[in-house]
C-alpha cells in the first residue's frame, strides 16, 4: 500500500511508458479489490501533509466502493470507524481550522467526491446509528464564536454539496439505480424520516442561509436556491410557499446576477406534482403574474428565456388543470375551478404573446409548448360549443399576427432557395443538408413549427385565417405598387415581399377542399331551382384569394430584384395553378417572369433549377391555356435548352460513369418534358407541331450525329471506369472521352425527354379518336421527327453500348418514344434491344424486364414475331445471373430484386395475353426449363411473395394450357432436353390415360405441359403448404395458400374428372392419405365454389400438419 | 499531416458513455488524430489529439477516450480530473445506453463542475433505432446539447466539436474553415430517415417535459 501515490500518477499519466502505466493501473485495481484496501485510502486520504489530489480522488474511488458496493461487508463498528473519521477530518478541515471567512483551498472536484462519500454514509447510517445527522451538521455550520454571528462558510460550502449527493443517491428519479427491493425500501423509508424528523429543519435553515448569503455569497445562494428546487418536489411545499420564503426568492429575481437561478427554482415549485386543486391555489397563491411585472426583461436574453420557460411551464400547469377539472370530462371538481384556471390562462397569454414576438428566437421557442396547449383548448371549447366565443377569436387573431411576425426573415440573414412547403417536395431546390448555417438551418426550422401553429388555427378558424391573410397581403403589394409608382423603387425590403408571398402560398392551406377564385354564380337548373355545380365563369367576381393572387400578377413583384420574391412568385403560380383558367389574361405576366432572368434563367443555380421544374408543372397543368404563347416561349428558351455535361476536374481511381450523379441535369429533364408539353398541345397544327419540334430537336441531332464521329474513335477498352491505378485529369484524353460520352448520355436523355412531353399516341386513338379532327390516325408529322431521333439513338447504343450510361439512356428514350411512335418503334426493337442486352448488368435487366413488359402490353399480338425470337436469349441471360453465387450484399440483393423482375415479366406476357410466345416452334423446347424456374420459386418459401407470384403464374398457365390431354405429352418425349429434366422429379407417376380432350386443335400445344401439371404442380401445391417451415398464422403465406387452392380448383376444372379420379386413386393414397379422407377431399374439391374451397383447403392442411 | 501550431489552443475532452456505444469508433473517424494519438495500450485510455481549423484560428481537443473502463475497471473519474469539455455517448440502438447517461452526466460534472457537454446519440445508422427521438430529453434537462450522429457514416461528426468549440472560444460565430480528414464512411446514412429524424426531434423539443416523481 505504499506505492499507491506513484501508482495514480503513472496511471493517469498521459506520456508514461505504456507498460509501466499497465502494470500501475493493476496496482490500483488490486488496491481497490483488497479487502482492507479502503482503511489505507481513508488513511492516506486525510493524511497531513496531504497527497496529491489525484491520489486523494483515487483514495476517495475506493472508499465509496465499499460505502456502496460493499456495505454488507461493514458492521456497525466499521461504519463508526467511518464516521469518526469522516468528522474529525471534517472538523479539522473545515471547521477548526476554517477561519470563517476563506473557502477551502481543495479543489471543487474533491470537495465534490468527499461530499458524495459522506452521503453514501448517511444513506448506510441515517436509519440506525447516526438519526442526528442532520443535527450534527447544522451544528457545524451554526456560528463560530470569533465570526460575529455568520455561519461557518466552508461547513455551508461542505454541506450544500453533500445535500445535493444526498438527493443524487436516494432521490433523484433521473439517476439509473439497478436497485433491489430492499434499496428502494431503504430510499423510502430515509425520505420518510427525513420529512418526519428534519425537513422543517432544513428549510428553516435553507431560508436562513439564503438570507444571510443574499448578502455575502451569491454563489452560495445560487446553490441553495437549486437545492431548493430539487427537494421541493417532495417535501411539504408549505415549508417553501409561504410569504416569508417566497418572497425571499422573488427577491432573487430582481438580483441580476443570480436571477436566473432564481427563475429555475420557481420553475420546479410550479412543476411539482400535485393535485388539479391544490396546483391551482398554489399557482393562485404564488401570483407569478404580478411579479413579472416588476422584473427587468429588457437587457438579457437568457433571463429573458428563463423566464420564457417559467410562464410556458406555468402555462402548461393551467392548461393541464383546465382540462382535468372541465366539467365535461370530469364532474368531480367544483364548476369554478375550470374557469378559474381559464382566467389565469387569459391573464398569461398576453406576456406569452410578448414572449413569442421576441427577437431571440430562444426566447419564442420556450412558450410554443403553452401556445400549442392554448390552442388545444380552444379546439375543445369549440368542439363543446359549436363556435369559437368572440374572446378566443381576438386573442387567435393576436397569435396570428405574433407568428406571422416571427416568420419574416431576420434583418441579418440571407435567403436560400429551400423547399417552401419544407421537405416532400424539392426538386430543383437546395437540400438542408448542404446548408451549413446554423442561424439559418434555426430559423426554417423555426418557420416550420410556426407553420404548425398557424395550421392548427386555420383549423380553428378558417375565415379569420383567410381575412388576416388577405389584408396582411394585398397591404404589403399596395405599398409596393405605391412605392413603385412614387419612384421610390426598392423601398420595398424584400424580407416583407418575401413574406407576403410565403402567407399567400400557405392561403391555401386554411382553405378546406379546393380553393375557389372566382365566386361561383350558382345556376339555377332548369328543374325548378336546384343549385347545380357552381362553375365560376372566366371574367366572374374573384373571391379574396383570387384577388390576392391578381394583385401579385398585376403588381409586377415577380420582377423585384431579389431572388426570393420571384421564387415564391413560381411556386404560388404553380400551387394554384387554376386561377389561370380563371384569369388567363394573367398568364403572361407569369410565363415572361419564367422565362426571363427571374425565371428558367435565373443567374442562381438553385432558382434556375427550382424554375425548370415549376414550368414543368405549371406547362403540365395548364398547357391549353397557353398555345398562344407557345412561339415566343419556344423562342426566349431555345438557349437554356443546350447540354452541359462536364465531370470533375480529377476523377479518383474509383470513379465510374455509371453511377455519377448530374442533379441539375436531372432537373432540366423536367423542362425538356414542358417544351413537349408545349409543342404536342392539340390545338396547335400537326404541321406546326413538326415545325416548332424541328427548330427544338434539329440541334440535338446535329450536335450528336458530330460527336458520333468523335466517339467512334474512343478506345475500346473504356467503359466508363476509370479503375487502372492512376486518377484522371481535365485535358487528359480519357477526360475528353469520358465527356463526350456523358455529353452524349445527356443529348439522348433530352430527346427522350422531349418525347415524354408528347401524349400517348396509341391510347389516345382508342379514347379520343373522334376528337382530333381531321388529323390522320398515325403518329403525324412529329412522328418523322422522332423516327429520326430513334435511328441516332441506335447508332449511339451500337456505337458505345459497352457504356452503362449509353444503355440506360437508350432504354428511357425509347421507353418514350413507344409512346409517340406506336407501331412504328417495331422495327426498331430488335436492333434496341440486342443492344441492351449485350453487356447488361444485373440492375440493368432488372430494369430491362419491365421495359419489356411494358412493350409486350402496349403491342399485345403485334409484337409477337418480335418478342419470339428475343425470348429464349433474354430467359438465358436472366438465368445466366441467377445462377451466379452472389457476391456481397448489394448484389445478393440485385439478385432478390432480379427474381421479381423475372417472375413479374412472365406474369405480365399472361395478362397481355402473349403467353404463346413460350410455346411456340423456337421456343417450346425450353417451356420446360422456364416451367421449371417458375416451380422453383414458387417452393422457395424463404421468400412469400417471390412465392406467391409464381404460384400464380402457374394457375395462368394452368388456365391456358391446363385443358391438354395426355396427347400432347408425347411432344416432350421428342425433346431430350426435357425428357432429363423429367426424369429427376422424385416420384414417378403415371398419369392418367385418355383423360380431356383438346378443345381447340387450333391452338398451340404446350409442350410437355400435361405431364408438368400432373406431375410438378400438383405435386407442389401439397408440398408446400406441409413444410414445417410454412407459417399459418403468417398474412403472406395464407395469400399462398389461397393461390395454392385456386389452382387445384383450376386443375380440377380443366381436367374435369380424370383429376379428381387421379387424385383419389392414384395420388392421394400415394402420400398415405386415407381413403374416406380422400373422398372427401375430392368431393370437396368438386363441390365447393372457389372461397368455399379456400377454407375447406385450409382446414384440410392445417389437420394434416398436426 | 500539418504540425499544430504550438500556440494553437488545447482543450482536454473527457468523452464517456457505456460500453459498445461507439467512442473509440467516433475518435478514430478523425484522421489527424488517429495518426498522432499517443495510444495507451490495455488501460481503457486513449489520448487523440483532433485539431479543428477554425476562422479563428487552429483549436486542439486532447480527447481523453475512456472506452473500456467500464469493464476494466481503471481510473474511472480520476481521467476526468481537469476536464474542460465533454462529450457523453450513448447507443440509439440500446436503450439501456440512454438511460445510463444521467449517471455517466453526474459522475462527469461531480468532477469537472460548469463545462460544456454535449450528448450524442450514435449509430443513427441503423435502421433498428429505439431511443426514438421523442424519448431524448435529458440534454433539455440539464442544458447540455444534443446530436444524432453516426460515427460509422462520418453523419455530423464534427457538430458536437463545433458546438464546444464555440462555448469555449465563446465567439457563436466561429466556424470550422476545413473539414477534418475523416475516414471514408463505412456505410451511408438515409437522408429521408435523417430529415425525418430531425423533424421529431425537433418536435420533441416542442414537448413538455414529464413531471418528475414524486411520492405523494
Amino acid at each position: 500500500m505504499d506505492h499507491i501515490e506513484e501508482a495514480v500518477a503513472c496511471a493517469l499519466s498521459p506520456t508514461a511508458d505504456p507498460a509501466l502505466k499497465q502494470q500501475a493501473t493493476q496496482y490500483c485495481e488490486q488496491v481497490k479489490a483488497s479487502p482492507d484496501g479502503w482503511q489505507s485510502c481513508l488513511t492516506l486520504y486525510i493524511r497531513e501533509p496531504k497527497s496529491t489530489p489525484e491520489t486523494r480522488l483515487f483514495c476517495l474511488q475506493v472508499v465509496e466502493e465499499v460505502l456502496m458496493s460493499r456495505s454488507n461487508t461493514l458492521d456497525e463498528s466499521r461504519l463508526n470507524y467511518f464516521r469518526q473519521t469522516f468528522m474529525d477530518y471534517i472538523r479539522r478541515e473545515f471547521v477548526n481550522e476554517g477561519l470563517d471567512n476563506t473557502l477551502s483551498s481543495e479543489p471543487p472536484y474533491l470537495k465534490n467526491k468527499f461530499a458524495h462519500a459522506v452521503a453514501l454514509l448517511f444513506r448506510q447510517t441515517y436509519l440506525k446509528s447516526w438519526p442526528t445527522f442532520f443535527t450534527d451538521m447544522l451544528a457545524l455550520i451554526a456560528p463560530l464564536p470569533q465570526s460575529a454571528g455568520t455561519s461557518n462558510m466552508k461547513m455551508v460550502d461542505l454541506f450544500l454539496r453533500i445535500l445535493m449527493s444526498i438527493d443524487e443517491e436516494v432521490v433523484n428519479t433521473l439517476t439509473s439505480r439497478i436497485s433491489s427491493r430492499e434499496e428502494n425500501t431503504l430510499n423510502i423509508n430515509i425520505k420518510d424520516q427525513m420529512r418526519e424528523q428534519d425537513v422543517p429543519r432544513l428549510a428553516n435553515a435553507w431560508y436562513e442561509l439564503l438570507t444571510e448569503y443574499k448578502e455575502r455569497s451569491l454563489d452560495f445562494a445560487e446553490m441553495q436556491l437549486r437545492i431548493v428546487g430539487v427537494y421541493v418536489a417532495w417535501i411539504d411545499i408549505n415549508l417553501i410557499v409561504n410569504q416569508r420564503f417566497l418572497s425571499l426568492i422573488y427577491s432573487f429575481l430582481l438580483t441580476t446576477s443570480i436571477r436566473n437561478a432564481a427563475a429555475d427554482c420557481l420553475t420546479d415549485i410550479i412543476k411539482k406534482g400535485m393535485k388539479p386543486l391544490d396546483k391551482l391555489q398554489l399557482i393562485e397563491f404564488l401570483g407569478i403574474v404580478e411579479v413579472l411585472q416588476q422584473v427587468d426583461l429588457a437587457s438579457d436574453s437568457e433571463f429573458r428565456e428563463r423566464i420564457a420557460r417559467l410562464v410556458n411551464n406555468l402555462g402548461l400547469q393551467l392548461c393541464q388543470i383546465w382540462q382535468d377539472t372541465n366539467p365535461q370530462i370530469n364532474s368531480s371538481y367544483p364548476p369554478t375551478a375550470s374557469p378559474a384556471a381559464y382566467n389565469h390562462i387569459s391573464q398569461l397569454v398576453p406576456i406569452l404573446l410578448q414572449f413569442l414576438r421576441d427577437d431571440n428566437e430562444n426566447v419564442s421557442e420556450a412558450v410554443f409548448g403553452f401556445l400549442r396547449e392554448t390552442l388545444n383548448i380552444f379546439k375543445t371549447i369549440k368542439k363543446a360549443t359549436g363556435t369559437l366565443p368572440q374572446e378566443q377569436k381576438v386573442l387567435m387573431r393576436q397569435i396570428l399576427e405574433s407568428i406571422v411576425m416571427k416568420m419574416k426573415y431576420g434583418e441579418d440573414m440571407d435567403w436560400v432557395c429551400v423547399a417552401i412547403a419544407g421537405g416532400s417536395e424539392s426538386v430543383g431546390t437546395i437540400g438542408e443538408d448542404s446548408i451549413g448555417d446554423e442561424d439559418m438551418l434555426n430559423f426554417l426550422e423555426m418557420r416550420r413549427e410556426l407553420k404548425r401553429f398557424y395550421d392548427q388555427i386555420a383549423a380553428l378558424s378558417a375565415s379569420l385565417t383567410t381575412n388576416f391573410l388577405h389584408s396582411a397581403v394585398t397591404t404589403t403589394l399596395t405599398t409596393f405598387v405605391n412605392d413603385k409608382a412614387s419612384g421610390s423603387t426598392g423601398s420595398s425590403d424584400w424580407r416583407d415581399l418575401e413574406l407576403a408571398l410565403y402567407l399567400l402560398y400557405l392561403y391555401g392551406e386554411a382553405i378546406k377542399g379546393v380553393p375557389q377564385f372566382a365566386v361561383g354564380a350558382p345556376s339555377v337548373g332548369a328543374n325548378g331551382g336546384k343549385i347545380v355545380h357552381p362553375v365560376p365563369q372566366a371574367g366572374a367576381p374573384l373571391t379574396p384569394l383570387g384577388e390576392c393572387l391578381f394583385e401579385m400578377c398585376r403588381s409586377g413583384v415577380s420582377a423585384y430584384p431579389h431572388p426570393s420574391v420571384s421564387a415564391n412568385f413560381f411556386e404560388i403560380a404553380c400551387r394554384y395553378a387554376n386561377f389561370f383558367e380563371i384569369r388567363p389574361d394573367c398568364i403572361p405576366d407569369v410565363l415572361e417572369a419564367f422565362v426571363g432572368n427571374r425565371g428558367l434563367h435565373h443567374p442562381i443555380t438553385a432558382n434556375r433549377t427550382r424554375a425548370w421544374y415549376l414550368f414543368w408543372r405549371f406547362t403540365k397543368d395548364l398547357k391549353f391555356k397557353l398555345t398562344p404563347y407557345v412561339e415566343t416561349v419556344l423562342n426566349s428558351i431555345q438557349d437554356v435548352l443546350t447540354v452541359e455535361a462536364s465531370l470533375p476536374q480529377v476523377l479518383p481511381v474509383d470513379f465510374d460513369l455509371s453511377t455519377f450523379k448530374d442533379q441539375t441535369f436531372e432537373t432540366k429533364t423536367y423542362l425538356y418534358e414542358a417544351v413537349g408539353l408545349l409543342i404536342s398541345q392539340e390545338s396547335i397544327p400537326a404541321q406546326q407541331q413538326f415545325e416548332y419540334l424541328s427548330v427544338v430537336v434539329n440541334p440535338f441531332l446535329a450536335e450528336i450525329q458530330k460527336s458520333l464521329e468523335a466517339c467512334r474513335s474512343i478506345q475500346s477498352s473504356s467503359n466508363g471506369v476509370i479503375g487502372d491505378g492512376a486518377p484522371v485529369g481535365a485535358g487528359s484524353p480519357r477526360h475528353h472521352d469520358l465527356e463526350l460520352v456523358w455529353t452524349l448520355h445527356h443529348r439522348l436523355m433530352a430527346l427522350g425527354s422531349f418525347a415524354k412531353g408528347f401524349p400517348d399516341f396509341m391510347s389516345k386513338k382508342t379514347t379520343t379518336n373522334t376528337n382530333t379532327a381531321g388529323a390522320t390516325p398515325g403518329p403525324g408529322p412529329c412522328g418523322q421527327i422522332f423516327k429520326q431521333v430513334a435511328e441516332i439513338t441506335l447508332i449511339a447504343l451500337e456505337t458505345l453500348s459497352r457504356f452503362e450510361v449509353i444503355r440506360s439512356a437508350a432504354r428511357y428514350t425509347f421507353g418514350r418514344l413507344i409512346n409517340c411512335l406506336g407501331q412504328e418503334v417495331q422495327p426498331y426493337l430488335p436492333t434496341l434491344i440486342t443492344g441492351l442486352l449485350q453487356e447488361c448488368s444485373i440492375m440493368e435487366l432488372v430494369e430491362f424486364l419491365p421495359f419489356m413488359g411494358q412493350v409486350a402490353h402496349k403491342f399485345k399480338a403485334t409484337i409477337m414475331s418480335i418478342l419470339n425470337g428475343l425470348l429464349f436469349p433474354l430467359v438465358q441471360k436472366v438465368f445466366f445471373f441467377l445462377n451466379q453465387v452472389p457476391n456481397g450484399t448489394d448484389e445478393a440483393m440485385a439478385l432478390i430484386e432480379l427474381r421479381k423482375s423475372y417472375l413479374g415479366f412472365l406474369m405480365g406476357l399472361f395478362s397481355s395475353e402473349l403467353e404463346n410466345v413460350l410455346i411456340t416452334e423456337a421456343n417450346g423446347q425450353h417451356l420446360n426449363l422456364i416451367l421449371q424456374s417458375v416451380l422453383h420459386y414458387a417452393q422457395d418459401i424463404t421468400d412469400v411473395p417471390v412465392s406467391r407470384i409464381a404460384f400464380g403464374i402457374l394457375l395462368k398457365a394452368v388456365n391456358s394450357w391446363g385443358s391438354q390431354g395426355e396427347s400432347s405429352a408425347g411432344a416432350i418425349a421428342s425433346s431430350t432436353s426435357s425428357k432429363s429434366l423429367l426424369s429427376n422429379g422424385n416420384a414417378k407417376i403415371v398419369a392418367p390415360s385418355g383423360a380431356g380432350s383438346v378443345e381447340n386443335v387450333e391452338k398451340l400445344e404446350a409442350p410437355g405441359f400435361y405431364q408438368f401439371m400432373y406431375e410438378h404442380i400438383l405435386r407442389i401445391t401439397f408440398e408446400v403448404p406441409m413444410k414445417p417451415t410454412f407459417d399459418l398464422q403468417d398474412g403472406q403465406s395464407v395469400l399462398v395458400l389461397g393461390e395454392i387452392a385456386g389452382l387445384q380448383k383450376a386443375i380440377a376444372l380443366k381436367q374435369g374428372d380424370a383429376f379428381l379420379n387421379y387424385l383419389n386413386g392414384v395420388y392421394l393414397p400415394l402420400i398415405q392419405c386415407p381413403p374416406e379422407l380422400a373422398q372427401e377431399y375430392v368431393q370437396a374439391l368438386q363441390q365447393l365454389d372457389a372461397k368455399q374451397f379456400k377454407k375447406y383447403f385450409q382446414a384440410f392442411i392445417q389437420k394434416s400438419r398436426s | 499531416m500539418a504540425e499544430p501550431t504550438p500556440a494553437a489552443p488545447t482543450f482536454k475532452l473527457v468523452l464517456v458513455g457505456d460500453g459498445g456505444t461507439g467512442k473509440t469508433t467516433f475518435v478514430k473517424r478523425h484522421l489527424t488524430g488517429e495518426f498522432e494519438k499517443k495510444y495507451i495500450a490495455t488501460l481503457g485510455v486513449e489520448v487523440h489529439p483532433l485539431a479543428f481549423t477554425t476562422n479563428f484560428g487552429q483549436i486542439i481537443f486532447n480527447t481523453w477516450d475512456t472506452a473500456g473502463q467500464e469493464k476494466f475497471g481503471g481510473l474511472r473519474d480520476g481521467y476526468y480530473i481537469n476536464g474542460q469539455c465533454g462529450i457523453i455517448m450513448f447507443d440509439l440502438t440500446s436503450r439501456i445506453t440512454y438511460k445510463n447517461v444521467p449517471n455517466w452526466h453526474r459522475d462527469l460534472v461531480r468532477v469537472c463542475e460548469n463545462i460544456p457537454i454535449v450528448l450524442c446519440g450514435n449509430k443513427v445508422d441503423i435502421k433498428e433505432r429505439k431511443v426514438k427521438p421523442k424519448a431524448i430529453d435529458f440534454h433539455r434537462k440539464k442544458s447540455l446539447q444534443y446530436y444524432d450522429i453516426s460515427a460509422k457514416s462520418n453523419y455530423n461528426f464534427e457538430k458536437p466539436f463545433l458546438w464546444l468549440a464555440r462555448k469555449l472560444a465563446g465567439h457563436q460565430d466561429l466556424e470550422f474553415v476545413a473539414s477534418p480528414a475523416l475516414a471514408p464512411a463505412e456505410v451511408q446514412v438515409d437522408v429521408g430517415l435523417m430529415a425525418q429524424y430531425n423533424e421529431e426531434l425537433s418536435s420533441a423539443a416542442q414537448m413538455p417535459l414529464p413531471e418528475e416523481d414524486d411520492d405523494l
